[in-house]
């Protein structure tokens, strides 16, 4: 991340107004369409007027569309969701097709705003059979002790020492020794 | 569990004890009933000798001192397996399990979800917004008091988790900047993911009626 990232709102992802929990609703509400009958930087614009902008409206229901000629301007839309947001972007010399595909964006997101997640996900129950401790799944009868304790105050692993060796080695040398003996 | 406790209290105790004892007593008794015949040994061992006592020599068996007995279970095992499952089962009948959690592979990432969580994918992913879709790559289900694991995964008729496709958008700006000192070089990149925000609905679960040691993976495309 650079600098210009510092001053970028962060959070954790939420649904606006508990979206999907009931159903799906579509959180843009109403889209202005800014034009310029003669310009040829609008002529994108003017074709995803002529062919594409009924079936749009008429695939999202829900949604007010508005088209407004504006003499001598860049085309432009805005979109205005249920949060009271608003998104406005330039869309100068683009064709047809990106118009489509940037207004698909503007109809699937809930605002316009950039925003960071901190996280992919988020919950509002993090734990169902409770959050692990140092103490979830040992034995119960640490519950019960008291301190100090010999055993538990012991270090959990103590290297073999040069006796403990010796030990070893004398107790195979008996083994051995039987075995021969036994024939 | 009940088993399971009753092991634990068999094997703790006597496990301690045996560790505590053998030292001392192997060591008072064989160094006084074997003393007499140690000369003896140092013509063999260390040595590389083909002296009869060498080949007759048995291998020393890297077993431990403290050896126990392994009691066979395998009967007891069943039962609480059975009675396990049983009891599963009548809660899942009965919907008393309460809230479920599971873990789904989604997007080549696992996830831990519970009804109402919002999940974020990121990168390409067909699904649109308003479609209702169900997640089947369910590698384990859990409530408070049982956990379902899948082997690797669990069978698409056990476990139903539904899920709400709630917004498709684009993250923030990122950038990729790389400059080399001194060398005339640097470039600069902006992009932004796709990011696709779903919404889980529910997580159901139906009997479980079998136990299989491989599941799950039947009619599946890996």
């Amino acid at each position: 991340m650079s600098n210009s990232h510092l001053f970028l709102p962060s959070g954790f992802p939420r649904a606006t107004l508990g979206n999907g929990i009931g159903r799906y609703i579509c959180q843009l509400k109403r889209i202005t369409l800014k034009f310029c009958k003669e310009r040829g930087s609008s002529m994108g614009m003017r074709d995803f007027l002529e062919h594409d902008l009924v079936d749009y409206a008429s695939k999202h229901p829900s949604v007010v569309v508005y088209v407004k000629p504006r003499r001598n301007r860049s085309a432009v839309i805005k979109a205005e969701y249920c949060n009271g947001e608003e998104f406005w972007m330039s869309t100068y010399k683009m064709t047809r097709e990106e118009i489509r595909k940037w207004l698909e964006l503007c109809t699937t997101q809930n605002d316009g705003a950039e925003f960071r997640f901190r996280k992919m996900m988020h919950t509002d129950t993090p734990s169902i059979q409770g959050p692990w401790t140092p103490f979830s799944h040992r034995n119960p009868e640490l519950n019960t002790a008291s301190f100090p304790h010999e055993e538990l105050s012991k270090p959990v692993f103590i290297p073999q020492s040069a006796t403990d060796r010796l030990i070893e080695l004398f107790k195979e040398q008996q083994h051995t020794l039987k075995s021969v003996k036994e024939g | 569990m009940s088993a399971i406790r009753r092991l634990m209290h068999i094997v703790n105790p006597s496990v301690n004890a045996l560790l505590r004892k053998p030292g001392s007593n192997l060591l008072n008794q064989n160094f006084l009933s074997n003393n007499q015949s140690l000369p003896s040994l140092t013509s063999f061992l260390g040595l590389k000798t083909l002296s009869p006592v060498s080949r007759a020599a048995k291998a020393f068996p890297k077993t431990p001192s403290h050896q126990s007995t392994v009691v066979d279970t395998s009967v007891d095992d069943e039962r609480t397996i059975e009675e396990v499952i049983s009891k599963v089962n009548s809660q899942i009948e009965n919907k008393s399990h309460g809230r479920l959690f599971a873990i789904i592979q989604l997007a080549n990432r696992q996830w831990k979800i519970t009804p109402e969580d919002v999940v974020v994918v990121e990168g390409h992913w067909p699904p649109n917004v308003g479609d209702s879709i169900r997640l089947e790559k369910v590698l384990l289900v859990g409530s408070s008091d049982f956990t379902l694991v899948g082997m690797p995964l669990l069978r698409p008729d056990l476990v139903n988790i539904q899920a709400t496709v709630v917004e498709k958008r684009l993250s923030h700006t990122k950038t990729n900047f790389k400059k080399k000192r001194r060398k005339q070089y640097q470039r600069i990149n902006f992009y932004r993911y796709q990011h696709t925000m779903i919404r889980i609905n529910s997580i159901t679960l139906s009997a479980v009626n079998e136990k299989k040691d491989l599941e799950g993976v039947d009619g599946r495309v890996f």
